[in-house]
């Protein structure tokens, strides 16, 4: 079961998908921050074909995967994390929102 | 004469500044709980009775409140699991903030100008299970602040949205019936939009239907029958005028004593399920040897019913929490995001093959 959690950058689709890779480290350690984890954790990712598989010491975000598909005016960002059953909408979705609103704001920025 | 406690009298009778005594409210994390103690035995010895909510408003242009939008009266939301356990999410994430919530009803019949939608001082809405044509909708976006919109209706990237892929589960529950054997199918739907007009329907009138879930899980059901070359515009299915047991039950009475042929039920909703099962009772058929029921949310209940419940999960109370913590994001940073909850088939006790050749 997965927990989907998409959003919209207003930039060019190709642009995006090449700068998502370096977005995901910082993205990670502020998600990990957030829910009371040390910052500095090692991510290993892995480029999947329309995006990247992440590996995460932070066992909220282990096993995500974040796409990006669009256009030339807007990319749709969509992350999708291994969700275990009822109950896990505290930490984990903090986690991932968390995670998703600093690649966002990564992607903006680049 | 009486002289009038300020925060600036208590930041010189401890001998800190205005906006330290200020934390010491609204943001605690700022000073040492030492510091924070002093301050707030100063206020108490001094009479000051905590910083004026309306005041605050002005100065930060929020609320502190959100507000839940549905289209049912109370009594009905309580009373509904669905709701209820949604509603607990809700309430779970708004404690945590330390926000308000407002409960708005607006059920068909009244005239959103005089609802809550109109006089209710919130940050943004939770706008939960409305139909696309529900006049509070245009009333709570002509607002425009922050709203989150769950389950229906989906109004696009724009405006942050809540729900399950429908119909992802209803292809799975009506392919777990299908790999069953059966090929005698009704369905059992809540209702079409406002109205409440019990009886049978057309599979076209369904695809027309105002309420998205109703046509997104329609949509997954014909997707699978068709798929087994059964034709969906022969599939029976009843409207039930309402999502409760009792309103599930006479509706499966009414079909399976207009169409006896029917070896499985697929119901848009647990509560309609569980009262399908009545209904199948009260006419002597025995669930799931004579029919089977699958059912649609997977309700505390659906686990405790006799027999237990064939059904699609969804995580109701954590869809309450992510919406709530959505919408309070969005009232900070006016970004919009769409989360889709994960959803799985529960095999029960309420399925089995046809005891009967198809």
């Amino acid at each position: 079961m997965l927990l989907s959690i998409t959003s919209y950058v207003g930039r060019d689709t190709e642009t995006v998908r090449d700068q998502l890779e370096a977005a995901v480290a910082p993205a990670a350690s502020t998600a990990a921050l957030r829910i009371g984890r040390p910052g500095d954790l090692k991510i290993v990712t892995a480029t999947v074909a329309d995006g990247i598989h992440v590996a995460s010491e932070l066992d909220e975000l282990d096993g995500a995967k974040v796409s990006v598909s669009g256009d030339d005016s807007l990319a749709e960002l969509r992350i999708e994390l291994p969700w275990g059953g009822p109950g896990e909408a505290g930490r984990r979705y903090l986690a991932a929102c968390t995670f998703a609103a600093r690649v966002e704001a990564e992607l903006l920025a680049g | 004469m009486t002289r009038t406690v300020t925060l600036q009298t208590i930041a010189d009778e401890i001998g800190v500044s205005r906006a330290t005594v200020s934390n010491a409210y609204n943001r605690p994390d700022q000073l040492s709980a030492g510091l924070r103690e002093r301050i707030l035995a100063a206020a108490t010895r001094l009479g000051y009775p905590g910083p004026d909510p309306a005041a605050r408003m002005l100065r930060t242009g929020r609320r502190g409140a959100i507000g839940l939008l549905f289209s049912e009266d109370l009594r009905t939301v309580f009373d509904d699991p669905d709701s209820a356990l949604f509603i607990r999410g809700v309430t779970e994430a708004a404690t945590d903030a330390g926000t308000v919530l407002t409960l708005i009803p607006v059920p068909v019949g009244v005239d959103p100008a005089t609802s809550g939608v109109a006089s209710s001082a919130v940050d943004g809405y939770l706008v939960f299970s409305v139909p696309d044509d529900h006049p509070a909708l245009a009333m709570v976006l002509e607002q425009q602040v922050p709203i989150v919109l769950v389950d229906e209706p989906d109004l696009g990237r724009h405006h942050s949205f809540v729900g399950i892929d429908d119909r992802a589960g209803a292809r799975a529950a009506a392919a777990h019936i299908v790999a069953l054997g059966h090929s005698r199918i009704g369905a059992i739907v809540m209702r079409l939009g406002h109205r409440d007009q019990p009886g049978p329907v057309a599979s076209r009138e369904i695809g027309q239907s105002t309420i998205r879930i109703v046509r997104e899980r329609w949509a997954g059901y014909t997707d699978e029958l068709e798929a087994a070359e059964i034709a969906t515009d022969t599939v029976p299915v009843w409207e039930a005028g309402a999502n409760d047991p009792d309103r599930g039950r006479d509706a499966a009475f009414d079909l399976l004593t207009a169409h006896p042929e029917i070896t499985a039920l697929l119901c848009f909703s647990d509560q309609l399920a569980i009262g399908a099962s009545q209904g199948a009772a009260a006419l002597g058929r025995r669930v799931p040897e004579d029919v089977s029921i699958v059912g649609f949310d997977d309700i505390p209940r659906a686990t405790t019913w006799d027999p237990p419940l064939t059904t699609v999960s969804q995580p109701l109370v954590d869809k309450g929490r992510v919406a709530a913590e959505l919408l309070m994001e969005g009232t900070r940073t006016g970004r919009a995001r769409r989360v889709d909850l994960p959803i799985g088939l529960v095999v029960r006790e309420s399925t089995a093959p046809p005891t009967t050749p198809s």
